[in-house]
């Protein structure tokens, strides 16, 4: 330091030159006379012992510090290594409480191999596996999806777990096709195809260690458009807008809301009907603000309709019908009554075809007869009378194979006509063979006598159990014996003379006719019966609910569409009335009943009326659910008659569009949110997606 | 001749290549998001690779003898790829103070290595230039042994005294004030923030005891206020000094466990993340 420059600075000493930047010790006498030229060495040792003792320069300060820093983190972490358990120590962040509360009970080593496959082994197995590829014995191809599967089991199934929507590739082509056909294809140019749809794991959306708070199923917009190319910025701005949602969903029940609005209940009520057309009236508010679908019948429908709905139900459905034959022809048809002699007339019943279709002969004269009726026949056509007595003769055959054998018979002609067994169950429980056979007794005298001696033959004589020798000792003596027993419950007394003489009718066929059956008045729970005015067996219905009327349908529903037999008993009155108001009950799988939509996993969107509710300017439901003008019924629209606000897609509906300029109003980024998840659903399942 | 580049170019330019690299690295991870990729590993990845890159410029100082550049261009880098390492950072953490205890660690030290490279940033630019204007630069292990001169010259100059009232009105206030200054260090205080207070009062003393001094007791005056200028001088440069290697020790440290912490933390993802 030098004194140069200021008055009356003193002189001070220069520097000493013994100093030595960059080493760690410096000499205690640095500067003074006595000291040392080298300084210290490396070690901090003076040369000259005992004289001096060497000083840390800065640098010699900073080794320990950082040495001294090191060890105080080593200590630290092994602190917190021993105090804490070791996967509180590494775990990036809470789990969410519902999985925390899962794993609550988990040992340490197993709670990370929970959900995290590669923490079940060993480290060293670890870093051998992932630089080898071998995964774990036991543990190959398991993958963090499988894990979360082990628990939520029920939102997918494992083989479409990983496909995008928990949907198969086909289901996603077909979805894919019907929305270019629907949409503007410019802006919807499909999913992007630079990402393995079929590869998707659970964690790409649904990020743990995020707190306890964390919400899971909080899914941002950009994932959904690393698929879905067409990019939307807002909801109120460039979503596209819907014409068919949500009535283009249909319905299990059919109610035209706009007719009812407008024309029924207005009647209704100048009839002194006590009625007003509310929506609440039939769409109930549920305990979670949810609204039901339907009402039951007997509480929304029944005043109005059940009148209506009994009459039609009445005129039932008819299992078999002798057509009337000419006097030539009757004559060669053995035992045909001769109630069904005279003009050629009557028509094929429906369920007769149905349950003729095993008999080949029958099945092609049936399918020669135009309209299924026999007036249009030709008598002086040989190949018509051929088929009109195969017809006879093949319901005929049909009565005594049913009388012969009961609800086998039926079971297996229906199912050789391609009806499910496990839609018969309920028809046939309200069918007794014995009217069959009753009816049969009474139509075909002597076709009787063929039944009964076909039953005689059929019970084993005491001669040909001997006959039979050690067969029948071979076999199970128990059940020789019940097999004789059911075959004897069968009167025997059928086979003698006498009972066929009982049996014979006494009165004449006039006086039968006089006595006709009066369903209306005997069958006023409905059941079947026979009716000897039109030679035919028929089922009387009753009003809502009926269990054949029901039972049939979906017997049909299991019939191809065109399938004429389908055709004509759709048509039936009976039939009719109940496919009118349950339009889904002849789908391939019957739906009786509204289903809720809260809850369903089978739609890509998803509503809860339940937080619009409790909005007061949406407690009115006309707010958003306008019911069309009955001005405005189309004429095309199918079955039921709507009120026609057509889709571009050709969905009728009774209500006016739902625009989206109804929900832009409080669907936005700062009010109720737009993101996609608000009302679209990831995780779908579609039924025909399910495998058996 | 090669046309020098400026320093507000080169600046410039090394901010745009920096935020050019930010943003591709942001893209990148944009674009693994919009694939369902993991952009967490890619992130990760450049970060750590950023991390060790920072770390060199420790290793190219204790190796000045290989010819890898000179310390300001590693300086430089060194600055700008911390720069780029926050901004991969903001890309990489899901949140800026993360949530378990390894990962709200890493986080806190990141933020303090950063902070504190910050800091030397600012450190190194004004630091240099205060140090410069204020006196003759001292080494910094040499402190204590000019500290040691300027005492024991203050104490010669009070032992030389003849006059009679100089000898009692310095001695008494070199006794009360001077030797306390000259023969202790700085206070914390000052070390933290030095001011010129102390300088000033003790000069303002000086000065008002020329009434009571004769010609020789003022020159002795002046040459003790000479003493503590350099004095004041001299501790001002070890506060200065002594904030720059302190603040260099700090970085270092929080850098290494930085470097630590995030292989552990590399090493917890792979195993973990499937």
């Amino acid at each position: 330091m030098s004194a140069a420059g200021r008055r009356s600075d003193p002189m001070l000493p220069q520097p000493p030159a013994t100093d030595r930047p960059n080493r760690s010790w410096m000499c205690g006498k640095l500067g003074a006379s006595h000291s040392c030229y080298s300084g210290p060495n490396a070690a901090g040792r003076c040369p000259l012992r005992d004289v001096c003792r060497p000083q840390r320069t800065w640098q010699g300060k900073r080794r320990p510090f950082l040495v001294l820093a090191t060890l105080l983190a080593i200590v630290t972490i092994s602190i917190a290594s021993f105090t804490t358990t070791g996967y509180s120590l590494i775990k990036p962040g809470e789990l969410t409480t519902s999985h925390a509360q899962i794993l609550a009970g988990s040992l340490d080593s197993e709670r990370c191999a929970t959900c995290h496959p590669s923490a079940s082994g060993s480290l060293v197995n670890w870093f051998l596996t992932a630089s080898t590829g071998v995964a774990e014995q036991g543990h190959a191809n398991v993958d963090q999806t499988d894990r979360c599967l082990n628990c939520h089991h029920s939102l997918a199934k494992p083989d479409v777990a990983r496909s995008a929507h928990n949907v198969t590739g086909q289901s996603r082509d077909l979805i894919r096709l019907a929305s270019t056909s629907l949409r503007d294809p410019s802006k919807h140019s499909g999913p992007r195809t630079s990402i393995n749809q079929d590869d998707i794991a659970c964690g790409v959306c649904h990020q743990e260690h995020h707190g306890a708070g964390a919400n899971l199923m909080l899914v941002s917009d950009a994932k959904c458009q690393s698929c879905h190319a067409a990019s939307f910025n807002q909801f109120s701005i460039d979503h596209p807008d819907w014409a068919e949602w949500p009535y283009g969903n249909g319905g299990e029940i059919a109610f035209n809301h706009a007719t009812h609005a407008s024309k029924h209940f207005p009647a209704s009520a100048s009839r002194s009907i006590e009625a007003s057309f509310r929506c609440n009236l039939c769409h109930e508010q549920t305990a979670n603000n949810e609204i039901t679908r339907t009402r039951s019948y007997e509480r929304a429908c029944a005043t109005c309709h059940d009148e209506a709905l009994k009459i039609s139900s009445a005129e039932g459905i008819e299992l078999v019908s002798l057509p009337m034959l000419p006097q030539n022809l009757a004559a060669s048809q053995k035992d045909w009554p001769i109630r069904a002699t005279g003009l050629i007339d009557g028509s094929v019943a429906p369920l007769t075809e149905l349950l003729s279709r095993g008999d080949a002969v029958v099945s092609r004269a049936i399918g020669e007869l135009p309209s299924r009726e026999f007036a249009q026949l030709d008598v002086n056509n040989a190949k018509h009378r051929a088929a009109a007595l195969a017809i006879a003769s093949g319901s005929q055959s049909m009565l005594a194979d049913i009388a012969g054998r009961g609800h086998e018979a039926i079971r297996q002609r229906a199912i050789d006509a391609g009806v499910h067994p496990d839609t018969l169950n309920e028809f046939l429980r309200s069918l007794p063979p014995q009217l069959i056979a009753d009816t049969l007794a009474d139509w075909f005298r002597a076709s009787v006598n063929t039944v009964h001696e076909e039953i005689a033959e059929s019970i084993p004589s005491p001669s040909d159990q001997v006959l039979a020798g050690d067969d029948l000792l071979a076999a199970d003596a128990s059940t020789d014996l019940l097999e004789v027993n059911d075959l004897l419950t069968i009167d025997p007394l059928l086979t003698e003379p006498l009972s066929l003489e009982a049996m014979a009718p006494t009165t004449s066929d006039d006086e039968n006719h006089s006595k006709r059956f009066d369903a209306a008045k005997m069958l006023t729970s409905g059941g079947w019966y026979r009716d000897d005015l039109w030679l035919s067996i028929r089922y009387r219905g009753v009003s809502h609910s009926d269990a054949t009327l029901r039972a049939t349908i979906e017997m049909l529903a299991c019939l191809s569409p065109e399938d004429p037999v389908r055709v004509r008993m759709l048509a039936a009155v009976a039939i009719q009335s109940c496919i009118q108001c349950h339009p889904t009950a002849v789908d391939a799988k019957p739906q009786w009943t509204a289903t809720a939509l809260v809850g369903r996993r089978d739609s890509f969107t998803r509503f809860s009326h339940g937080p619009h509710v409790n909005i007061a300017s949406l407690a009115d439901c006309t707010q958003c659910h306008r019911v069309g003008s009955p001005q405005a019924t189309r004429s095309d629209t199918p079955q039921v008659n709507l009120a026609g606000f057509k889709s571009d897609s050709g969905i009728v509906s009774d209500f006016e569009p739902l625009n989206r300029s109804l929900c832009v109003g409080c669907h936005t980024t700062q009010a109720a949110g737009d993101a996609c998840t608000t009302c679209h659903r990831y995780h779908v399942q579609f039924s025909h997606d399910e495998k058996p | 001749m090669r046309a020098r580049i400026t320093f507000r170019n080169r600046r410039r330019i090394a901010i745009m290549i920096t935020a050019v690299a930010i943003a591709a690295v942001w893209s990148t991870a944009s674009y693994l998001d919009a694939r369902l990729a993991r952009p967490e590993i890619f992130t990760g990845a450049s970060l750590l690779g950023t991390l060790m890159l920072l770390m060199l410029i420790g290793v190219r100082r204790r190796i000045p003898f290989v010819p890898l550049g000179n310390v300001s261009t590693w300086t430089q880098i060194h600055i700008y790829s911390g720069i780029f390492a926050g901004g991969v950072y903001v890309i990489h953490a899901p949140a800026m103070i993360a949530g378990g205890p390894l990962e709200f660690t890493l986080s806190l030290l990141f933020i303090s290595v950063t902070l504190s490279g910050l800091y030397g940033v600012f450190a190194s630019r004004m630091l240099p230039r205060r140090l410069t204007v204020s006196g003759e630069q001292t080494r910094f292990d040499l402190v204590d042994w000019h500290r040691q001169q300027l005492a024991g010259t203050a104490r010669n100059l009070l032992e030389n005294l003849h006059e009679q009232s100089a000898i009692r009105v310095l001695g008494r206030f070199y006794s009360v004030y001077l030797n306390p200054f000259f023969s202790a260090g700085p206070s914390l205080a000052f070390v933290v923030a030095p001011t010129s207070i102390r300088r000033r009062r003790l000069l303002s003393g000086l000065q008002q005891l020329d009434r009571y001094l004769e010609t020789e007791g003022r020159e002795t005056a002046g040459a003790l206020a000479a003493l503590v200028r350099r004095r004041d001088e001299l501790d001002y440069q070890y506060a200065l000094q002594l904030r720059l290697r302190t603040w260099v020790v700090v970085h270092a440290v929080l850098s290494l466990l930085l470097l630590g912490l995030s292989i552990a933390h590399a090493g917890f993802a792979l195993r973990y993340m499937s």
